[in-house]
């Protein structure tokens, strides 16, 4: 018998197995998450002694006939949705006696110490472009002082709106 | 013939058929015939899974999520040993554009594990010998989601993959 012949033979047996030996099988397994829009925000109250207070506040210029108020907010939000914008909407001081009020016009805030922003409009404190980022914010407020407006106690009321890009 | 020498004849028959009956009986068996038998067991590998498709419900923050189904997962084998691997695909969002969920964001915990092994390559999981009963095994699947994930639904696929060692 030739020798190649045996070789042919041999490789006919030993192939098979070695062909086994390498060869694999598998199953496969759909996978579908469905990750829904999701929000986190917590916020608490901050007084004149509290250390993000102490650090906008070095950085606000008053001019005169403008008050600081003696709190503020501080604000930690985080969202995954590419829509979501959220704002602080800042309603108008009205007293205790819920007689007078100071109207926004004469409300500015403070926002991470920036420059001082009206507070007529709603201020956008997450944008889309923030999306998935922790934002933390400090705002402070300012009034503008004039001689209409009445001593007192004066309530602040503030909302945060959460509004879905369409 | 004369009938003399037909009744020798017949006498030497007789005889000798009572010698051979003899010899039949008396002696040890003897090799009349062989007959050759080859029997081919075929290498065979058989897996099963309870289920073939997972899913995940990310409704609230993101982070650690469990897979609604618990895979049990039979290997039945003639091979001396086989290994089982398990390898996941990236996440595809329904939405061209959408940055995928990586692999290595699934894991998987054998039986009542606590550690999960992330999917990120070929992971070998699972390995079996011939003499010993294989029993079926419980996978849970996890998916970690971050708040830079886009909400929507993702695709992909987990492939479980045996290599045979005969």
């Amino acid at each position: 018998m030739p020798i190649n012949f045996k070789i042919f033979v041999w490789l006919l047996c030993v192939l098979p197995a070695l062909t086994n030996a390498s060869g694999t099988k598998s199953v496969d397994m759909q996978v579908q998450a469905d990750i829904h829009a999701s929000m986190q925000m917590q916020w608490h109250r901050i007084e004149v002694d509290d250390l993000h207070y102490q650090q906008m506040k070095n950085k606000i210029k008053l001019k005169p006939g403008w008050v600081l108020l003696p709190y503020g907010l501080y604000v930690e939000l985080q969202t995954n949705d590419v829509s979501r914008i959220v704002s602080l909407r800042v309603n108008n001081l009205i007293s205790t006696n819920k007689i007078d009020t100071i109207a926004t016009d004469s409300i500015y805030i403070s926002h991470n110490g920036n420059a001082l922003v009206t507070a007529k409009k709603d201020l956008a404190i997450l944008d889309p472009e923030d999306r998935g980022l922790l934002k933390k914010h400090v705002l402070l407020f300012v009034i503008k002082t004039n001689p209409t407006q009445k001593p007192g106690q004066y309530l602040a009321n503030f909302k945060f709106v959460s509004n879905t890009l369409p | 013939m004369n009938i003399k020498k037909i009744k020798t004849l017949l006498v030497l028959l007789f005889i000798s058929i009572i010698s051979n009956t003899h010899s039949a009986i008396d002696t040890d068996m003897q090799e009349v015939a062989s007959l050759n038998v080859n029997a081919v067991v075929a290498p065979y590998t058989t897996v099963s899974v309870s289920t073939n498709e997972l899913s995940f419900s990310v409704l609230g923050t993101p982070g650690a999520y469990i897979s609604t189904d618990v895979v049990t997962l039979t290997v039945d084998s003639n091979q001396s040993t086989w290994s089982a691997f398990a390898q996941a695909s990236s996440l595809v969002h329904n939405d061209f554009g959408v940055a995928d969920l990586p692999a290595e964001r699934l894991s998987f915990a054998i039986n009542d594990s606590k550690q999960f092994l992330p999917l990120k390559n070929n992971v070998l999981f699972l390995q079996g010998v011939i003499d010993q009963e294989p029993e079926p095994v419980k996978l849970s699947f996890r998916l970690t989601t971050t708040w830079q994930d886009t909400p929507g639904i993702y695709k992909g696929k987990v492939t479980i993959a045996f290599l045979n060692n005969p």
